[in-house]
Order: structure tokens, then C-alpha cells, then sequence
């Protein structure tokens, strides 16, 4: 069912709405929460938890990719819920993606951080310079949670390769923010 | 909230076209459909426009004039940028014993195999030949390797077998492969002393890992991240007498999906022979 027709389910406010959403996104959210949470359990909770948070958005919502609107959520829901989880013990997979992602980090000074929008927008317009392929395997290792086997998997290329790229855009991304002047 | 957890959550922000693009682009056939760089067009494009205006420069006397003296002037950075020809080096045919053992070995083993490649995300099959040693009396095994005689040659010097390209440029870093065995040793011992030794010249040395095919360890290292920075693969694998054939790649960086991929199709070939 196209997404436009879907929206219009859950405007109906439609029980229908929320299968025909599970038919068409629930492996994406799934694959996501999965990769985030790597519990099963846990995972089908988020995407439970999902349809309903997409449920009482939407109306008045009106999302204009819904794809991308339906895995924001259950990205930050799994996101929530590791914190929960983890707070003594931490998991390691997922713990390898926030330490790469340390690398991007600017070197921290006394200057206040900047606000959420500010560095929202810088990365999205340090990822338009990107060529699609880098940005797609960076999009799929951090906002996906892939890891680098599964991605080298995916689009047959070596997992050295892979890592290499990664490991080159993330010291663009560091570089890119402190040209921007971008606190965390 | 640590910082890199905050940009964690952040990357929620993503533009959700660029989402739409990474979930939609689920094999490597869309894979390929993108560029894979916009560095390379720029250059290019830039290139072509030098290359244009100096044309036009050289159709005037003092244009001409300006040009040679410039050329005179900028002569080596010419040379390293636009290299003139490719070297080829002709390794000559292998030693009449090598020649034997080859014989030798392609007796008891398939004497060529067709094997699909795959270089940046485009299928190629390419014929491999069966190269490689019959047991000896220094060594109780041998090995068979099949190399992709399209593009590389084989030979034998002092123990060592090497895999080397048929044309290379001499400006280019160095890409070749070696073959050769440690006796009384365990591959983990090699692999051990291999990765200290790597880490002397290479300033990321990864984990010893363990590979299924060929069976055995496996290192990987590089020293940066140019595109001209030195990479090295070897690999450790027991021939079950209490030797061990270590295989090392070498390249460089942006040779990994070229040499690198084809040197890791050869490698997944190797076998001991008893």
C-alpha cells in the first residue's frame, strides 16, 4: 500500500493503518532496533512501542516520507532503551559504534555546546558533500547500527575497505565540525 | 549524557531523503548505480579545463615560449602527475626445476579454474592457473596456489614465490605477494611475531584474527590512509607436519579494491599439499 494511503488510514484513525505500516516497515524497524538492542524480545517491544507512538502522532502529524518518519522513532525508542538496559553493563556491539563515533568529535573547550538544530544541520550539510556511496554506508553503520562485516556483505566489497571509508569520514566529519565551530 | 552518545541521538536529524537513499540501496547492484566518489569528477574536471586553456595558450609565439619555460620549470611535478608510459618488466621464464614441479603439481590438482571476481561491487571471471610446489625433502608438504596469469606472474627465488603484476609503473608503491614457509614453528608463534614486527613500520596493526579459508590466522595492518599509504595482509596457515606457510600482500591503499581484492581471490585458493 502506497504511504500516502497509509497516512490516510491512521487520519481515519483505522486499525488497519498500523498492519498495513507493520506489512510495509516493520522489517526496517525491526532490522534497526535489532542491531541496536541485539535482543529479540527487546527489539519486538520498540516496534511495538513504535506503532503506537506512530499511532498517537499521527494525526495531527502529517509525515512527508513516512519510511524515514517510522525509523527515527523506533531508531530512538531502542536508542532510550539501551540506555535503560545498559547502565552497569555495557553491550558490545553497540558500544563499538559510540566509541567510532567518538572519533568525530571535536576537541572539547570551555565554550558552550551547541544546540541540537545547530549540529542537526551542520551534518546534514556535511553529508550532502559526501559521495552517495560513502554516505550510504555511513547512514547504514550509525544510523542503522550495520556493522561493518554485515555492510561488506551487503554491497560486496572488502571489510577492510569499508572500514577504511568509515574511518575516513569520520575524521572528515570531526574536521568538518571544527571548521564549523560545532561544540557537543 | 556523554558526548558521543548526544551525537548518537542526533544523527536522528538526518535529512530524510539521504534516509530514504541508505534503506532503499539494500545490495550491492544499487550499491554500484552511485558514484563512488565526487573527488575524482572534480579532478577530472579540472584537469580538463587546465588542459584546455593551455592549448589555447600555446597558439600564440609567447605562449608557446611561456609554455616551454614553464614545462622546464615544473618538469619532475609533470612527470609524477601525467607519467609518460607504464614499465614492463619481463621476469623471465621460471628455472627448469620450477618448471618440473609445476608440471608436477598440475598433475594431481585441476590445471586451471574460472573464478568470478568481484571489483567494486563488477563481476569478473578470470582464468587461474595451478602454481606451486610438490612435497620435498627439506619440507614434507607443498602447496598449490592458482594465480590469475591475465594480469600477474609467478616465480621462485631463494625459497620465496612471488605473485607479481605482468605491467606496473615505476612511480607507483609497490604491489606484489610472497609465499614462503617457516619451519618448527606454529602459526600462532608466527602470526605473533609478525604482528610486532609489523607494528614497527605500520601505525595501525589490527587483531590477529581467524580465518576459515584458507584456515589459519590472519593479520591485516596499514600505516595511514593516503591513497598511496602502504597496506599488508598475511596469513598463517599450518601445514600439520609443525611448519607454517606464511602468504603476505602488499599494495597500497587505493589499490585495495583492484590488487588487494585479486590477491585475496588468489589466497582463498592456497592448499596444502601432502
Amino acid at each position: 500500500m502506497e504511504d500516502e494511503k497509509i497516512i490516510d488510514l491512521f487520519f481515519c484513525r483505522s486499525e488497519q493503518a498500523v498492519s498495513e505500516l507493520s506489512n510495509k516497515y516493520g522489517r526496517l524497524c525491526s532490522h534497526i532496533a535489532i542491531r541496536i538492542l541485539s535482543n529479540k524480545e527487546d527489539a519486538e517491544e520498540c516496534e511495538n512501542d513504535t506503532w503506537l507512538r506512530v499511532w498517537n502522532s499521527i494525526p495531527p502529524t502529517r509525515p512527508q516520507i513516512l519510511s524515514a518518519y517510522v525509523a527515527k522513532i523506533v531508531r530512538n525508542l531502542a536508542l532510550s532503551r539501551l540506555q535503560y538496559n545498559t547502565r552497569k553493563k555495557r553491550h558490545a556491539p553497540i558500544e563499538l559504534l559510540f566509541s567510532e563515533l567518538e572519533e568525530c568529535l571535536p576537541d572539547s573547550t570551555n565554550v558552550e555546546a551547541a544546540a541540537d538544530d545547530t549540529i542537526q544541520q551542520s551534518i546534514n550539510d556535511f553529508l550532502n558533500h559526501l559521495d552517495d556511496q560513502t554516505r550510504i554506508l555511513f547512514i547504514r553503520r550509525y544510523f542503522c547500527a550495520e556493522n561493518v562485516r554485515e555492510l561488506a556483505q551487503r554491497f560486496s566489497l572488502k571489510e577492510s575497505s569499508v572500514s577504511t571509508k568509515l574511518n575516513r569520514v569520520r575524521q572528515q566529519l570531526k574536521k568538518y565540525l571544527e571548521q564549523e565551530g560545532i561544540v557537543l | 549524557m556523554k558526548r558521543e552518545e548526544r551525537l548518537v541521538f542526533l544523527l536522528d536529524g538526518i535529512a530524510d531523503e539521504f534516509l530514504v537513499q541508505a534503506f532503499e540501496t539494500d545490495n550491492a547492484e544499487k550499491f554500484r548505480q552511485y558514484s563512488g566518489t565526487n573527488r575524482r569528477q572534480s579532478i577530472l574536471r579540472i584537469v580538463l579545463a587546465t588542459a584546455a586553456c593551455l592549448c589555447l595558450i600555446l597558439l600564440t609565439p609567447p605562449g608557446k615560449v611561456a609554455a616551454m619555460n614553464l614545462y622546464k620549470g615544473v618538469q619532475t611535478w609533470f612527470e609524477m602527475l601525467i607519467p609518460a608510459q607504464k614499465t614492463s618488466v619481463n621476469l623471465g621464464k621460471a628455472t627448469d626445476s620450477l618448471q618440473e614441479q609445476l608440471e608436477t603439481v598440475v598433475g594431481r590438482v585441476a590445471e586451471s579454474v574460472e573464478i568470478t571476481v568481484w571489483l567494486e561491487g563488477f563481476p569478473e571471471t578470470v582464468e587461474h592457473s595451478a602454481y606451486g610446489v610438490m612435497p620435498g625433502d627439506k619440507y614434507k608438504t607443498g602447496f598449490v596456489l592458482y594465480v590469475d596469469t591475465e594480469h600477474y606472474v609467478f616465480s621462485e627465488e631463494d625459497g620465496i614465490y612471488t605473485v607479481r603484476p605482468q605491467e606496473f609503473a615505476d612511480w607507483m608503491p609497490p604491489c606484489y605477494m610472497e609465499i614462503r614457509q617457516l619451519a618448527d614453528i606454529t602459526g600462532e608463534e608466527a602470526a605473533e611475531a609478525a604482528s610486532l614486527q609489523l607494528s614497527e613500520s605500520y601505525g595501525d596493526v589490527w587483531e590477529i584474527q581467524e580465518t576459515e579459508v584458507p584456515r589459519g590466522l590472519y593479520i591485516y595492518a596499514h600505516d595511514g590512509l593516503d591513497w598511496d599509504a602502504p597496506v599488508v595482509e598475511m596469513w598463517f596457515i599450518e601445514d600439520g607436519m609443525g611448519n607454517v606457510y606464511v602468504i603476505s600482500s602488499h599494495y597500497f591503499m587505493e589499490a585495495t579494491e583492484g590488487h588487494g581484492t585479486r590477491f585475496d581471490v588468489m589466497v582463498s585458493t592456497f592448499e596444502v599439499l601432502h
